[in-house]
């Protein structure tokens, strides 16, 4: 991959600065997981300290962990490996708190860590399912500021979802 | 520590990306949550995603031009659902299932190959009001039947279970089809064909069994008397469109296929058979 000759036997490490100051050394293959900052090993190539201003510690430190998850068990890629990840993966969401989840999901954003993105949209898809809109509303706490009459005018237009 | 966040506080794309998976009837659902899901769960950039990804290029082999100005995508999604579109010079029909945005194909019986079908005085080629096609193939007399139809099995949609069906009716004066079960089979061109006993006796439905006369009753019994074990009898069943529907066979799309999906229906006992309407063979994701 890389064109030095040097960084064939060693693994670079990146350091990664959160927007509280936290700070995580990763190893240069696990933080490439995530597409930006994959860009900015790419663009800036020698720059070792990578700030991170949009993402809190907590966050960061959660979304490396799956990074790191991730990159061990892609080292050699066979089938077993996808089951090993997949398994991991419904562990790393199964628990989470709402607040945690978005979260996780926009650092995962702002990271363009496209996988991790379409796991934890997939998991917040999961809560949406099969939900009526009560429901929806109840679990995510939203409140319905529709106008008068506005509401029965919806559901008349969309009257199959609620049949 | 990091202030907490509510779900509509998410950048916009997430949220797409979110309502994307779930399903159209969830999306509509959301509309009523709020304005803000509201807006997001109708856009166009959610409603192109619950299309099928090759959507635009099968209606660029639509017989008649898009309407202008083009609908959203969401209203197109309905209005594939509700009114089919014709394709291939009108030989085939494409539309989605409601439910779940999946592709549905009817070939018509242009497009089928129905032997004798060429023979005026065994099939005749009549214009039909109702039916969705320019015409439908009438059955004068054979006793030969056999009707078969395939499709590209890249159209159809990924990891689908889908059945295939043929769409009929019969005229007043039909006969030969109570005496015997016929035979579907569905499969790929290259591979094995599942078969089953199919009826297409449209008087014959399941659990119609009172008041009928000796005959009948007399023809239903022989049918009868040929189901094995496992020897599941397929009956017809009436369609919202009014038409007469029998399934033919199941077919597993993986996504993974290549090549053909043949569907056929023989009958070739040797009594004489007449005034089955065939409108053409459907192939639509299987209600489970």
């Amino acid at each position: 991959m890389s064109s030095s000759s040097t960084t064939t036997t060693t693994t670079r490490l990146l350091m990664l600065k959160a927007s509280d100051g936290v700070t995580f050394e990763v190893e240069e293959a696990v933080a490439t997981k995530l597409g930006a900052i994959n860009n900015m090993v790419e663009e800036e190539g020698s720059e070792d300290l990578i700030c991170l201003p949009n993402v809190n510690g907590k966050f960061l430190g959660m979304v490396l962990e799956w990074c790191k998850k991730h990159a061990n068990n892609n080292t050699n890629s066979d089938k077993g490996n996808d089951e090993v990840n997949k398994w991991w993966d419904k562990e790393f969401v199964m628990d989470l708190d709402q607040n945690t989840l978005y979260h996780l999901l926009m650092a995962a954003d702002y990271l363009s860590g496209t996988e991790l993105v379409d796991l934890l949209t997939e998991k917040v898809a999961s809560m949406i399912r099969g939900k009526k809109v009560e429901e929806i509303r109840e679990t995510f706490k939203i409140k319905s500021d529709f106008l008068p009459g506005q509401e029965e005018e919806i559901r008349k237009k969309n009257s199959w979802a609620f049949e | 520590m990091a202030k907490t966040v509510d779900l509509d506080q998410l950048p916009e794309g997430c949220i797409e990306d979110i309502i994307s998976l779930t399903t159209p009837r969830d999306a509509c659902r959301l509309c009523l949550v709020s304005p803000f899901f509201r807006s997001v769960a109708q856009s166009d950039a959610v409603w192109e995603r619950l299309l099928p990804p090759d959507c635009l290029s099968i209606l660029s082999r639509s017989v008649d031009p898009p309407p202008l100005p083009l609908p959203s995508k969401k209203d197109l999604y309905f209005s594939l659902c509700d009114q089919p579109v014709l394709i291939d010079q009108g030989r085939k029909s494409f539309s989605l299932d409601k439910e779940s945005g999946k592709k549905c194909f009817m070939i018509s019986a242009r497009e089928l190959s129905i032997v004798w079908g060429d023979t005026p005085m065994y099939w005749s080629w009549i214009p039909f009001p109702e039916s969705r096609f320019e015409d439908v193939a009438e059955l004068i007399d054979v006793c030969w039947l056999e009707i078969r139809g395939k499709i590209d099995v890249s159209l159809l949609s990924p990891s689908t279970l889908y059945t295939a069906i043929l769409v009929f009716k019969s005229t007043e004066e039909a006969y030969g089809f109570s005496i015997q079960a016929g035979k579907g089979a569905v499969g790929l061109a290259e591979g094995e064909k599942l078969t089953r006993k199919i009826v297409l006796d449209v008087k014959r439905r399941q659990g119609q069994s009172r008041r009928r006369n000796r005959r009948q009753r007399r023809n239903r019994n022989l049918v009868e008397s040929q189901r094995g074990r496992d020897d599941e009898l397929y009956y017809p069943r009436v369609r919202g469109d009014g038409w007469m529907e029998t399934e033919l066979g199941e077919f597993f799309c993986d996504g993974g296929q290549e090549g053909e999906l043949e569907m056929s229906i023989m009958d070739l006992s040797s009594h004489w058979k007449s005034g089955l309407i065939v409108q053409g063979i459907e192939i639509r994701p299987k209600r489970v």
